[in-house]
């Protein structure tokens, strides 16, 4: 496969995607809506003070608003792995994917990169809606979004290493879409999202480590090189961890499996 | 050059479908080859194996005399399964948005296989499918849209699992003239199975009876419609609607 295949590839995989979310229009904004509300949901239940104090700021609901991003764009990556095994295999698509000269969980994660464009501009969005709420200056938010976007690459990674183990879920279990919906759920309040880095195992997740790098870049602070370590390690194995059980499961529907029964 | 099933095993879970299937495929000559049998014969399962989505269990499945594990690369990019029903392309796209798609994910040249699909989409009376969203279609032009996508490749095999399901009186008939020049035109190994005797009969070159895992007869020249009729009474103890 040569570097022009592989252009060619991302190209048409950013355009046919773009096309069919746009045709999904409805469903698109209806997943803002929900996304919204959420997002509402910890900014009202979201630890403010605790920020504030844990930081050293008054930037509570700007910290809340970076972990809220992180985990908005992690579970979109996360969605798309796991869909695009599903939705294929009931389309009967999957077939045809597995004939293709690109792996699987390649496509899966350049599918959500274009997705993470567009929750890039609603988060940018809501970020200005936020700036004028909360009285700060729009760049400053502007700023963060910048931060989480770049930052998110990586923890991105990890997540579509989650959605991979729901997508090996899928090849045995048929419909696991439920599951990493409540799972989703689950993080936002458990995870440093809604609330300063407490304890420790909230590193555990993909993008723990991003949101704490990210909010002390945002406030200026140093950042330690053992967050750094942690946060590449994590999505390191994350990642890892997911490619190799759906490789597993890929491998085990491939030798006793007929990828039809859906 | 040609394909060669030996001793060839396959088990769904803990149960086993294919029991020790052998035969050979000729590759490169032009030939329709089609897969005959009641439901659950095996049919479907052969096809995935031949087109490398699955993997056997046990026996050979291999290219020539080549090593078993280059049969799986070589099926991947040489050949292209269909499955049945009306299922195969993404929604939302048209079939040329479909075709760019899946030439990337293929690395075949986009401008090719898009000059061969409005070519054949003409033959096959699809034209104004080309720009239609693939979900707004029919059964029938699913289907056709479908083949028409999975045609332009130009693939060496061609695996078309039931393609004449869902298709009306004068579709099935392009479908059979699409058939026959496809495999005459580019020598390509088209690999088909039906219960249309009618397809069956019009553009199968050689055929190969399933019965519950088992090949139960090949057979090496074309039969005409009464034949393949009597045929299929014979093998399997059926009566066939006439």
């Amino acid at each position: 496969m040569s570097v022009r295949e592989l252009g060619t590839m991302i190209w048409v995989e950013v355009t046919m995607q773009m096309k069919t979310d746009i045709k999904y229009l409805s469903s698109t904004v209806s997943e803002f809506i929900l996304y919204t509300f959420a997002y509402l949901a910890v900014v009202i239940f979201g630890a403010v003070k605790g920020m504030n104090a844990f930081y050293h700021t008054n930037l509570g609901v700007v910290m809340i608003l970076i972990g809220f991003m992180f985990w908005n764009m992690g579970v979109v990556a996360m969605d798309e792995s796991t869909l695009f095994i599903e939705t294929g295999a009931r389309t009967g698509i999957l077939e045809t994917e597995i004939q293709s000269r690109f792996a699987l969980w390649f496509i899966a994660l350049v599918r959500s990169w274009v997705t993470d464009i567009y929750y890039f501009v609603y988060l940018l969005i809501l970020s200005v809606i936020t700036a004028f709420v909360i009285s700060v200056p729009v760049l400053q938010l502007v700023k963060a979004d910048v931060l989480v976007f770049v930052i998110a690459i990586i923890s991105n990674v990890g997540m579509l290493g989650i959605g991979l183990l729901f997508g090996a879920g899928s090849l045995r279990f048929k419909r696991v879409g439920n599951w990493s919906s409540i799972l989703q759920s689950a993080i936002l309040f458990v995870a440093n999202v809604a609330m300063p880095n407490y304890f420790g195992a909230q590193l555990l997740l993909p993008f723990g480590a991003g949101i704490e790098i990210t909010r002390h870049l945002f406030l200026g602070q140093p950042v330690s090189l053992n967050l750094i370590g942690i946060y590449f390690g994590v999505n390191v194995i994350w990642f890892a961890l997911g490619l190799v059980i759906f490789r597993h499961a890929m491998q085990k529907e491939r030798r006793i499996g007929s990828f039809d029964r859906f | 050059m040609g394909i060669q099933l030996d001793q060839v095993r396959k088990d769904y879970g803990r149960t086993e479908v294919l029991h020790g299937v052998s035969f050979s495929l000729p590759l490169d000559t032009g030939n329709v080859f089609g897969l005959i049998g009641p439901n659950g014969a095996g049919k479907s399962t052969l096809m995935r194996l031949i087109s490398g989505i699955t993997t056997i269990n046990g026996g050979q499945l291999r290219l020539d005399n080549q090593d078993d594990s280059h049969y799986e690369k070589w099926a991947q990019r040489n050949s292209l399964y269909i499955p049945a029903g009306d299922r195969g392309l993404r929604n939302k796209l048209t079939p040329l948005e479909n075709l760019r798609y899946f030439s990337a994910i293929r690395c075949v040249p986009i401008r090719d296989t898009q000059a061969r699909m409005l070519a054949n989409a003409k033959l096959f009376d699809a034209e104004s499918l080309m720009n239609k969203e693939f979900d707004q279609m029919s059964t029938g032009q699913k289907k056709k849209a479908t083949l028409l996508v999975a045609i332009s490749f130009d693939t060496p095999m061609l695996l078309l699992d039931e393609p004449s399901n869902g298709l009306d009186m004068s579709a099935q008939v392009d479908l059979m003239k699409l058939v026959d020049s496809v495999a005459k035109k580019s020598q390509h190994t088209i690999i088909l199975s039906s219960h249309d005797p009618v397809l069956m009969s019009e553009v199968t070159t050689q055929y190969i009876f399933v019965n519950e895992g088992t090949v139960i007869k090949t057979v090496n020249h074309s039969l005409s419609e009464a034949e393949l009729r009597q045929m299929y009474e014979q093998l399997y103890q059926k009566a066939v609607i006439r």
